[in-house]
């Protein structure tokens, strides 16, 4: 947007308010003049007497309207008459009058029972979209895995497990939602909104696949977290991904925003496009760009495979479906390291079309050469391209090889996610002298269970002065005693704009303990020391400290003896499957991978359920197919159903993209790669048939 | 209508009032069908969808939340859905009709002596503007909808909306020019 763009708003803002057109062109500055014609030209346009309907046609719509309208009320009415019906024919007047009694009881508890509930409904998540068998448990390990249905409460504290071919959304009560995937289990540590509208969701995630959409927040003090055994992600509003390994290794993916990746005393922040592995003791990986490739092994060696021309890196964690050979087709996930080496997290044999995508940063535009990331790419008439993409933006490229030249399918800019603190060296204001001190200055915490301690500390300005404003307040902190003990120290909230005079600001120290810590000596410490890293309007910095000391009290009571798990080490992912027996009304399972990673990775990517995604695969589109179809309803907001449907037609991806490009309301209609639709909303959730043998 | 009387209408048309349903249908269907002219160009067109668009609405009602999306917004994203519907199904692109009506270039030559800016010429140079810049000129100026809604409507962020209004609006403006409608 240029300045342009705001100055012309300002003055159809004037000009909306009533201020006549040549005051305002008077009031245009020397280099807005080139305005004048166009305010000139919007007072002529809204002066342009307006097609109206005709009078008789709009009052035969206005009946149509209301009769269908009252169509509609009828149908609803009937469709409730005949639930009542039902239930009379069962009721013999015998024992009319005690079924009477007893629906009243019912309903005096369970209006109790929503009333209460309702007072606690900011304290618990809703689920939503449960497909398969989703449970829920007071606390894990447990035997006592109860079944979720969509609207359930899930209570703080609680654990949720999905099973295979089974997935759920978890909706809190801001309206920010996590997508659990198949074979997943997570904690819900805290799910909590306040009548002040702070919000704060802490999740751990156990294992399996999660995908967030968070809401962003308004207040400073509210916080999302999300917590692995190796890792911690720390959000403000934005979307991401995680996936947490049986080995404890966790792979954190930002689709829009930015998140903060906490562990082992090390942050790393990932923006749009990127991703970030954490492995337990370790601090975070340097952030890639994400890619996700689809070709064909063309060699494997010990530590790198070719995959159509393209050479990955394979690491210890890279996680290896099957068993896949030279001359197999796979799907690959990973990223591209800091020195453009790309290495994998994920390898799967699939069928279908080569279709790839990654992310990066665009080096260099001419014409329909582009270079992303080191990679010439080329952006043909037929490539959907978003608006406005420039040298140095960020961008997600879909890609197809052929003849080893990669020819962009779309090229979507991540420049519109918000971006951290944009004026980082603000000047200090000499008039200021604010005094920051924690009051409290230490706090000591017994603890033995659980490994996640949060202890609250607050944040003072003490200056009387009016103006000794505290602005861009940054906490840092230290673990200077029992570092082995905590695998992840954060910080909710660590920044504030302003503290005024006499305010004071309350943060969280969160501690994640090693699972050593409950076999420790009691009184056993862990110490962190959190300072005033850095503040605006006071150079010399703040003396003040606090020291917030974790004491293991473990021993000092009894713990409770297991009564029915003897072996609470047990790990969650050894939970069996809870059937063996194929259910004759099953849908037929045509993936070979049950469940499939990429129809998972692809449910997460456009918010829509696995089974949704096996529906279009069963019916024979490849991975890299759906991606298409579902990318092109993201652009052009046609329902993906259409778009199968236009294939399943006949046409081929190429002729589907031109029509969806002329189609009015999609921007993009001579193919040039710098006009497109930006838009990034979730496609139409269109269903496609049940899943079917191909 | 004020946002929180409009609320309580939408509330009680949810729940099958006649009275309200009525009162949408007349708040809205001017600014609906205005809009569905000047994206197909043809007033019995507009017409008709003006009907399926409220149709549409009546049946999506219950699903509609106040909270998401204005309800102006969410009714121009209906309508707007409902022409490329109408495109797509008819098998046609909006710039092919274009060519089929315009004029022939004789004709035209005629008709642009002493052109005063009239809605039909107006639909003309609306046609030239590239599909995004056209959605946010007819909305914004024809309809008179402000900037936050014409970029929930387009899924846009206001800074992109104010980018296509500038760049749409001189597109305008160069094309009303070549029919010598100038603004200089």
């Amino acid at each position: 947007m240029t300045d342009l763009d705001n100055a012309l708003q300002s003055k159809l803002n004037q000009l909306e308010n009533g201020d006549a057109l040549d005051d305002v062109i008077a009031g245009l500055g020397e280099e807005e003049l080139e305005l004048a014609s166009l305010l000139r030209m919007v007072a002529a346009v809204k002066e342009v007497p307006q097609p109206v309907p005709a009078a008789q046609n709009s009052q035969v719509r206005k009946t149509r309207l209301l009769q269908e309208s009252e169509v509609l009320r009828m149908n609803k009415k009937s469709t409730a008459t005949n639930v009542q019906g039902k239930l009379s024919d069962y009721l013999i007047p015998a024992f009319a009058f005690s079924f009477l009694i007893i629906l009243f009881m019912s309903l005096a508890v369970a209006g109790a029972g929503l009333w209460l509930y309702g007072s606690q409904s900011g304290r618990a998540a809703t689920m939503a979209n449960i497909s398969g068998q989703v449970e829920m448990a007071a606390s894990a390990p447990s035997n006592d895995w109860k079944a979720l249905g969509a609207g359930d409460k899930v209570p703080s504290g609680s654990y949720v497990r999905t099973q295979g071919s089974s997935s759920a959304i978890m909706a809190f009560a801001d309206g920010s939602q996590m997508v659990l995937s198949p074979n997943t289990q997570v904690k819900l540590v805290e799910a909590t909104q306040e009548r002040n509208g702070i919000v704060k969701v802490v999740i751990a995630q156990q294992y399996g696949t999660t995908s967030h959409k968070v809401i962003p927040m308004r207040e400073k003090q509210s916080s999302y977290v999300v917590r692995t055994p190796s890792g911690q992600a720390f959000v403000k509003g934005t979307t991401f991904d995680v996936s947490v390994a049986q080995t404890g290794v966790s792979r954190f993916a930002v689709n829009a925003g930015s998140v903060l990746v906490s562990a082992s005393n090390q942050d790393v922040i990932l923006k749009a496009g990127q991703t970030t592995s954490t492995t337990p003791g370790t601090a975070p990986d340097i952030p890639g760009y994400q890619f996700s490739l689809q070709g064909t092994v063309e060699a494997q060696e010990e530590n790198t495979w070719l995959i159509s021309g393209i050479s990955i890196g394979i690491l210890d964690t890279t996680n290896i479906f099957g068993n896949p050979q030279v001359g197999d087709q796979v799907y690959v996930d990973g990223r591209v390291l800091d020195g453009g080496a790309w290495v994998a997290d994920l390898i799967v044999p699939v069928d279908g079309d080569p279709i790839s995508s990654f992310t990066g940063t665009v080096d260099s535009i001419d014409g329909e050469n582009w270079v992303v990331n080191g990679h010439a790419i080329y952006v043909g008439e037929d490539a959907l391209v978003d608006e406005g993409i420039e040298v140095g933006h960020r961008v997600r490229v879909l890609f197809t090889i052929s003849d080893g030249i990669w020819v962009a399918l779309s090229i979507t800019s991540l420049e519109d996610d918000p971006e951290p603190d944009p004026d980082p060296s603000p000047t200090p204001d000499p008039s200021a002298n604010p005094s920051l001190s924690f009051e409290p200055d230490e706090i000591e915490v017994y603890v033995c269970e659980p490994l996640l301690v949060a202890a609250t500390g607050t944040l003072v300005n003490t200056a009387e002065g009016e103006d000794d404003l505290a602005e861009d307040v940054q906490l840092a902190y230290e673990v200077i005693a029992g570092a082995s003990y905590a695998s992840a120290v954060g910080l909710n909230p660590d920044f504030w704009t302003v503290i005024a005079p006499g305010e004071s600001e309350n943060f969280e120290v969160i501690t994640q303990l090693t699972e050593e810590w409950a076999s420790a000596p009691a009184g056993t410490e862990v110490k962190i020391r959190v300072t005033i890293a850095s503040e605006n309007n006071r150079p010399g910095g703040h003396p003040g400290r606090l020291t917030v000391t974790l004491v293991n009290n473990c021993g000092e009571e009894p713990t409770p003896t297991p009564t029915t798990d003897p072996d609470p080490t047990v790990t969650p992912t050894e939970t069996p499957e809870p059937t063996a027996t194929p259910d004759p009304g099953e849908e037929p399972i045509c993936t070979g991978a049950n469940p499939h990673p990429v129809g998972m990775k692809l449910a997460q990517r456009y918010g829509v359920t696995y089974e949704e995604i096996m529906g279009w695969f069963c019916m024979g589109f490849g991975f890299g197919e759906i991606d298409l179809a579902y990318g092109l309803s993201v652009q052009t907001g046609v329902p993906v159903e259409e778009i199968f449907q236009m294939k399943m037609d006949g046409m081929g991806w190429g002729n589907i993209k031109k029509e969806l490009n002329s189609l009015p309301g999609n921007g993009n209609s001579s193919g040039n790669p710098n006009r497109g639709n930006s838009n990034k909303d979730k496609p139409d959730k269109a269903k496609p048939p049940k899943p079917n043998k191909p | 209508m004020q946002v929180g009387s409009e609320n309580l209408i939408i509330e009680r048309a949810k729940e099958g009032d006649m009275q309200a349903v009525g009162s949408i249908y007349e708040r809205y269907h001017t600014p609906i069908y205005r809009y569905l002219y000047f994206r197909t160009g043809d007033h019995a067109t507009a017409e008709d969808l003006t009907s399926e668009v409220f149709l549409r609405v009546l049946r999506a009602l219950p699903e509609y939340q106040t909270r998401h999306t204005p309800f102006q917004a969410w009714l121009f994203q209906i309508a707007r859905f409902l022409t490329i519907d109408y495109y797509r199904k008819n098998n046609r692109y909006q710039h092919e009709e274009l060519t089929d009506t315009l004029p022939a270039e004789t004709e035209r030559t005629e008709t642009l002596v002493n052109q005063q800016l009239n809605a039909e010429i107006l639909n003309q140079a609306l046609d030239t503007l590239l599909p995004d810049q056209r959605e946010v000129v007819l909305l914004r100026f024809l309809i008179g909808m402000p900037i936050h809604e014409a970029a929930q409507t387009l899924h846009k962020s206001e800074d992109a909306i104010k980018g296509l209004q500038r760049r749409g609006l001189m597109a305008l403006r160069d094309a009303l020019k070549e029919m010598e409608i100038t603004y200089d």
